[in-house]
């Protein structure tokens, strides 16, 4: 199951699995932010192209206002997932 | 193994639990099961996105053989869309350039080295081998 929320430091922190059914659920939060942010993966166990697309066109938004996503606590899984997309190259990654 | 599904992103879940099942069966390690969760999810999906008027249920079978698993997509009512195609993605662009369109294709054809397309009396198949790490 795919969750995504604030936490109290005021990060965004997905969990679960970001798949091609969960794109509405994570623009509903992503698409409230105007500020740069860190997005804590630590509890997400799988992504797909899907859910790259959204991280870019957040990321593509942000950037318009100089601001940006910032990843942090991505598996190793999901760290390969990010350099053959190339998205290493686009966001920073911590 | 061999299961159907509705055309609609909101099978994902049966999808996945078709996976797990299979994975579970099989003993099969989280890399090679990350890997074909990743490519059944944009096949499946690229099935369903581009053609969801089409007839029928998205059929799936898992077979293990050796040290393989052989994945099979089909579509029993579809236009021919060789998914197995080349098709540039050029990842070195911009983020200002950068689309999503057709990176879970890139993808695919960045993780399974034998993906065959197979077009007969309007029924897509999609086959591939994921070798057991």
């Amino acid at each position: 199951m795919f969750d995504i929320r604030l936490n109290e430091q005021g990060d965004v922190v997905l969990s679960g699995r970001f798949d091609a059914a969960q794109t509405d659920k994570a623009f509903e939060l992503l698409n409230k932010v105007t500020e740069s942010i860190r997005v804590d993966f630590k509890d997400l166990q799988y992504i797909s192209s899907a859910g790259l697309g959204v991280l870019l066109a957040t990321q593509k938004r942000l950037g318009q206002s100089g601001k940006r996503l910032k990843l942090v606590n991505l598996s190793k899984h999901i760290r390969d997932v990010f350099h053959f997309a190339r998205f290493d190259m686009i966001f920073e990654i911590e | 193994m061999e299961r159907s599904f509705k055309r609609s992103f909101g099978q994902l879940q049966h999808v996945f639990d078709f996976t797990n099942e299979f994975a579970l069966a099989h003993s099969i390690n989280d890399k090679v099961r990350y890997v074909l969760d990743l490519v059944v999810e944009e096949l499946f999906t690229n099935m369903v996105k581009y053609n969801p008027s089409g007839s029928g249920d998205i059929q799936m079978r898992l077979v293990l053989e050796q040290d393989e698993i052989i994945v099979h997509l089909a579509d029993p009512d579809s236009d021919p869309f060789d998914v197995s195609e080349h098709r540039t993605v050029d990842l070195k662009r911009s983020l200002e350039e950068r689309k999503p369109g057709g990176l879970g294709i890139y993808l695919v054809q960045k993780l399974v080295e034998n993906l065959h397309y197979q077009h007969h009396n309007r029924t897509s198949t999609i086959s591939f081998r994921l070798p057991l790490e």
